[in-house]
C-alpha cells in the first residue's frame, strides 16, 4: 500500500516536471546565435548592476536557458556602483554599469570592460504635464530646487516633486554630469532605486520630474524636449541629443567561460538586435 | 548519570549563551566596522550633521529626525485609534463581536510590512497628493499613517492585556456602586493598567523605529532635514538599504553601521525602559494583593 | 489588596460624582444639580461610548479597505500558473513559482537552525536558570533580539556571511531569518514551559527522576503543542519578513538548485515588482501579496488552534 503511493507521487512528480520542462520549452526560441551555448554543463553565471541593463540581460538570459536548461543564469539590480563592486570583489561573475568605470575602480579591481550598447539618459515627466520641453538651465534650476513650483514654467500651480536616484545609480551619474552640468541636486529630491521604480514614480505622480534610461520610455511618461532636441532613439544615435552613455559589462580581468559567452551573445548580430528591440542602440 | 546531567544542563546552557550572546556580537560588531570613523573624530559630525555625499558631508542628523517624526507621529496616530478599539473590545462589546473583532486584530499582527508598504503606494500615496494639494503624496504623513495601521494591532492588544490584568474587584466594584462604562474605563481601568499600556506603546513604537519596507517605499527616502509633515524624509533603516550599494570603502558605507548602532540604542533604550514600567507595574501589584 | 488602597481609589476618583450623580445618599439635596451632574455624567459616557466606537470603526475601516483592495486586487491575478512558473523578464508571462520555492525553503532552513537553539535556551531559562542573575541577563538579551530591527541583522549577516563568503547565497538568507526566528522561539517556549504545572516536575523528581530527563520527557511532553505553537508564530514572521533578504539571499529570477546561490524568495520579489513600471509584474505583485497574507492568515488560524489543544494537556 505505501509502495503504491510512492510509485503514484513519484509519477506525479514526473509529470509536473515534465509538464513545467514543457512548458518552459513552448517559449519562442531562436537558436541562431546560441550555438556556442551547446554542451555547456551544468555552470552558474551571475549578473548584478545596473538598472536599465535588466530588461536586455532578462530576456537574453531567458533565451540562453532555454536553448540549454543546464545553465542558470541569476540577475540582479543595484545600480552601477553595485555592480562594479560586486564584480570587483568577486560576488558575481558580470557587473552592468550604466557609466564607464573610472580609473581607480579599473586599477583597483582590474576590471575588463565590455560596452555592448548606447543609451541617452532623459529627464521625464508625468503625461498628464503641460511642460514638455526645458532648457538646460531651467533643469538645472529644478533639480537644484531654485524653481519650484511648475507655474514658472508654464504648468499648473503646484510644488515641483524631483526625484532623483541613489549614488550608486550609473544613469544618475551620467545625467549629473551630462544635463545637469554638475550642478547640485536638491536634497529635498525623492531618492527612488532604480530606472523602474523611476518611471513607476513618475507615472503616478502628475506634478514629479525625474530621468530614466531612453530604453524606459514609452507613453506612460513624457520625455523633456531638452534644448529643442527630443530625446529619442534617433537623436541619441545621431549624437545630437548629448546625454549618451554606454551600457557596460564588466568583468574582473578578462571574461572567461560562460562569462564570455553571454557577452559574445550580446554583442552577435542576434544579441544586438535584441538590444535594439529593448529601446536601446547597438554598437555594431 | 551525574554526567548526563551536566551534559544536558551544559547543552541547554550553552544554546542560551548562544542565542543571548548574538545581540552583543551583532553590537560589538558594528561599532568595530564604524570604528574608523570613531578613531578619526568624524562621530559627532557624522551623528548632528547634514548628508551631502557631493560635498563631503556625511551627517545622519536627518535621518535620525526623519526615523523619530515618521516613529513618533505614527505613535501619535496610532494611541487614540488603539484606545479606542481595545475600550470596544474590552468594554463595550466584549462579547461575539468584540471577540471577533480581536481575532481580526490578532490576524493583522502578522502581515508583512511589504503588504503594508504595496497597499500604501497605490492607496494612500495618492490620495495624499490630491487630498492635501501639495507635494507628491510620498511624505512623513503618509508612511507614518502605514505605519500607525502596521503598529496599531499589536498596541491593541497590549492595551487589552493590560486592561484584563486589573483585579476583576475593581470592576467588580464598580457596577456594585452604579458606575457607568465610561467612569468605570476613566476612573478605575486606565488608572490601573497606564504602566502595562505604557510599556505597550514603546513596544510598538519600537516596533515603528524598525521597520524598513514602509518608509523605504512611501516616504521618499529624501536627505533633507524634515520641515514639515508633507516632506518627503528618509528613515535610518531605509538610509541602511539604500547606502548598502555603496563602496566598502567609502564614508559612506561607515554611516551604515553608526545607522545601526543608532537604531540599536533606540531599541535598548525601548526594552530597558518597558522593562522598567513592567516592573514597577508587577511590584505595584505585589503590594497591594 | 487592602480596604484602605480601595477606599484611596474609590475617593480619589469615582466619589465626588457617585455622592451626587446617583442620589443615593442625598436624594432630596439639590435637585437642579443633581440632574445636571447626572445627565453631564449620561453625556460624558454616552461621549466615550461613541469615541470609541467611533475609533473602532475607523480602524476597521483601513484594515477593512487594505484587506479588499489586497483581495480584490490579488485574487484576479493569482492563476494556476502563478505556482509553476518562474518569474518572467518585463514584458511576458510567468508565475512566481521560484520566489514561492525559495520562500519556503529560506523559511524551512531558517526556523530548522533558529527553533532548535530557541527551544533549548527558551528551556533553559524556565527550568534550570529560572529566576537567577545569568536567566535575567538572557531575557534581557533575547528582549532586545527580538525588538532589533531586521535590517540591522541583515547587514550583520551580509558583513559575516555574504562578504566572506564571496557571494549571496540562500544560506545567508536562511541564516538570517533564523536571527529573527530565535528569540520569538525562546520567548515563547519560556511561557508556554512555565504553564507546565510544578505539581508534575514534583512528582517526577520525587520518584527520582534526574532533572534532565523530567526536561526531556515529562515537561517536553506536555508543552508540546506550546511550543510548536511558538514555531509556527516563528515561521509567520519570517515568511514575510523582507529588509533583511534584500541583501542576503537577494534575488533570482529562475529556479534555484543550490542554497550556495542567490535565491529568488516572495517578499524581495513583491517589492521589487511593486515598484516596476510594468504591468505584468505589478499584478504578479498582487498574486504574491495575496498568497503571503493568506499563507500568514492560515498559520495563525492554525497557531490558535494548537493553542486550544494545549490548554486540554494542561
Amino acid at each position: 500500500m505505501e509502495n503504491n503511493n510512492i510509485n503514484y507521487s513519484i509519477k506525479l512528480m514526473g509529470l509536473m516536471i515534465f509538464t513545467s520542462v514543457f512548458l518552459m520549452q513552448t517559449g519562442i526560441c531562436n537558436a541562431k546565435g546560441l550555438d556556442m551555448f551547446k554542451g555547456v554543463k551544468q555552470q552558474v553565471l551571475r549578473i548584478s548592476g545596473g538598472t536599465a541593463h535588466i530588461p536586455v540581460m532578462k530576456e537574453a538570459a531567458k533565451r540562453i536557458m532555454q536553448f540549454n536548461p543546464e545553465i542558470q543564469i541569476t540577475i540582479a539590480g543595484g545600480g552601477s556602483g553595485t555592480g562594479i563592486r560586486q564584480v570587483g570583489e568577486g560576488l558575481v561573475d558580470i557587473g552592468n554599469s550604466g557609466r564607464h568605470p573610472t580609473k581607480t575602480e579599473i586599477k583597483k579591481y582590474k576590471l575588463k570592460i565590455y560596452k555592448w550598447a548606447i543609451d541617452g539618459v532623459a529627464a521625464v515627466t508625468n503625461p498628464k504635464n503641460r511642460v514638455k520641453a526645458l532648457s538646460t538651465k531651467q533643469l538645472q534650476d529644478i533639480f537644484s530646487g531654485k524653481i519650484v513650483n511648475w507655474k514658472d514654467l508654464g504648468g499648473v500651480d503646484r510644488q515641483i516633486d524631483v526625484y532623483t536616484r541613489d549614488k550608486s545609480s550609473g544613469t544618475r551619474a551620467v545625467f549629473w554630469k551630462k544635463a545637469l552640468k554638475k550642478s547640485d541636486i536638491t536634497d529635498k529630491a525623492n531618492v527612488v532605486v532604480s530606472n523602474g521604480a523611476m518611471k513607476t514614480a513618475i507615472r503616478n505622480d502628475p506634478f514629479g520630474i525625474g530621468y530614466v534610461s531612453v530604453g524606459f520610455i514609452d507613453n506612460h511618461v513624457t520625455a523633456i524636449t531638452l534644448d529643442g532636441i527630443k530625446p529619442d532613439m534617433d537623436s541619441v544615435k545621431s549624437g545630437r541629443y548629448k546625454i549618451a552613455r554606454g551600457l557596460y559589462s564588466n568583468t574582473k580581468g578578462e571574461a572567461k567561460g560562460l562569462a564570455k559567452k553571454f557577452i559574445d551573445y550580446l554583442l552577435s548580430p542576434d544579441g544586438q538586435k535584441l538590444v535594439l528591440n529593448k529601446g536601446f542602440i547597438p554598437v555594431k | 548519570m551525574n554526567f548526563k546531567e551536566k551534559i544536558a544542563k551544559f547543552i541547554f546552557f550553552s544554546s542560551s549563551i548562544l542565542s543571548a550572546g548574538v545581540i552583543f556580537f551583532i553590537l560589538g560588531f558594528m561599532i568595530i566596522l564604524a570604528f574608523p570613523v570613531f578613531s578619526k573624530g568624524l562621530f559627532f559630525d557624522m551623528l548632528t550633521g547634514l548628508w551631502s555625499p557631493d560635498h563631503g558631508l556625511f551627517g545622519i542628523l536627518p535621518m535620525i529626525a526623519g526615523t523619530v517624526c515618521i516613529a513618533g507621529l505614527a505613535v501619535f496616530i496610532s494611541i487614540p485609534i488603539s484606545l479606542g478599539c481595545s475600550c470596544f473590545i474590552f468594554l463595550v462589546n466584549p462579547g461575539r463581536t468584540g471577540k471577533f473583532f480581536k481575532k481580526i486584530v490578532e490576524a493583522m499582527t502578522a502581515v508583512p510590512t511589504v503588504i503594508y508598504g504595496f497597499t500604501g503606494i497605490f492607496l494612500l500615496v495618492p490620495l495624499v497628493r490630491n487630498l492635501f494639494q501639495h507635494g507628491s503624496g510620498m511624505c512623513i504623513l503618509s508612511s507614518a499613517i502605514m505605519l500607525a495601521l502596521l503598529i496599531s494591532p499589536t498596541m491593541i492588544l497590549f492595551f487589552i492585556q493590560s486592561f484584563s490584568l486589573v483585579p476583576k474587584n475593581y470592576l467588580n466594584a464598580v457596577d456594585a456602586l452604579g458606575g457607568n462604562m465610561s467612569q468605570k474605563f476613566l476612573y478605575v481601568i486606565i488608572p490601573n493598567a497606564w504602566r502595562g499600556m505604557i510599556t505597550g506603546i514603546i513596544l510598538s513604537s519600537g516596533r515603528a523605529l524598525g521597520d524598513t519596507l514602509i518608509s523605504l517605499m512611501i516616504s521618499g527616502n529624501s536627505t533633507a532635514f524634515p520641515g514639515s509633515v508633507m516632506d518627503s524624509a528618509r528613515t535610518l533603516t531605509a538610509h541602511i538599504a539604500l547606502v548598502i550599494a555603496a563602496d566598502f570603502d567609502s564614508i559612506e558605507f561607515k554611516t551604515i553601521f553608526l545607522s545601526g548602532i543608532c537604531l540599536y540604542v533606540m531599541t535598548c533604550t525601548g526594552v530597558i525602559l518597558a522593562r522598567i514600567t513592567m516592573k514597577k507595574q508587577n511590584f505595584q501589584r505585589n503590594n497591594e494583593i | 489588596m487592602t480596604t484602605k488602597n480601595w477606599c484611596q481609589l474609590c475617593c480619589k476618583r469615582a466619589a465626588p460624582e457617585l455622592n451626587n450623580g446617583f442620589g443615593i445618599n442625598n436624594g432630596y439635596g439639590i435637585n437642579n444639580s443633581q440632574g445636571r451632574i447626572y445627565r453631564r455624567r449620561k453625556f460624558v459616557n454616552s461621549l466615550v461610548m461613541t469615541a470609541s466606537v467611533l475609533t473602532t470603526l475607523f480602524g476597521l475601516f483601513w484594515l477593512v479597505w487594505l484587506l479588499w483592495t489586497l483581495l480584490s486586487q490579488g485574487l484576479q491575478y493569482l492563476k494556476p500558473s502563478v505556482f509553476y512558473l518562474a518569474t518572467p523578464p518585463p514584458g511576458s508571462s510567468g508565475g512566481l513559482g521560484n520566489a514561492i520555492l525559495g520562500s519556503v525553503v529560506m523559511t524551512f532552513v531558517g526556523v530548522l537552525i533558529g527553533a532548535p537553539a530557541g527551544i533549548l535556551a527558551g528551556t533553559y531559562l524556565s527550568e534550570f536558570a529560572r529566576e537567577s542573575k545569568i536567566a535575567m541577563v538572557i531575557r534581557f538579551a533575547n528582549d532586545i533580539l527580538l525588538s532589533a530591527p531586521s535590517i540591522v541583522l541583515g547587514v550583520f549577516i551580509y558583513e559575516v556571511v555574504v562578504v566572506s563568503m564571496g557571494h549571496f547565497s540562500a544560506w545567508a538568507g536562511s541564516l538570517a531569518l533564523a536571527l529573527i526566528a530565535l528569540p520569538i522561539v525562546v520567548r515563547t517556549t519560556e511561557d508556554m514551559l512555565h504553564l507546565v504545572s510544578n505539581s508534575v516536575r514534583e512528582a517526577a523528581a520525587a520518584l527520582g527522576t534526574p532533572q534532565w530527563k523530567i526536561t526531556v520527557s515529562i515537561v517536553f511532553r506536555a508543552a508540546r503543542s506550546g511550543i510548536l505553537t511558538g514555531v509556527l508564530l516563528a515561521v509567520a514572521r519570517i515568511s514575510g519578513e523582507t529588509a533583511p533578504l534584500l541583501f542576503t539571499a537577494l534575488n533570482n529570477q529562475f529556479w534555484t538548485h543550490s542554497l550556495n546561490a542567490p535565491i529568488a524568495n516572495l517578499p524581495v520579489v513583491i517589492f521589487q515588482f511593486a515598484m516596476s513600471p510594468y504591468d505584468d509584474w505589478q499584478h504578479l505583485a498582487w498574486a504574491g501579496a495575496v498568497l503571503i497574507t493568506l499563507t500568514i492568515l492560515i498559520i495563525n488560524v492554525l497557531v490558535r488552534v494548537f493553542l486550544k489543544t494545549s490548554k486540554t494537556v494542561f
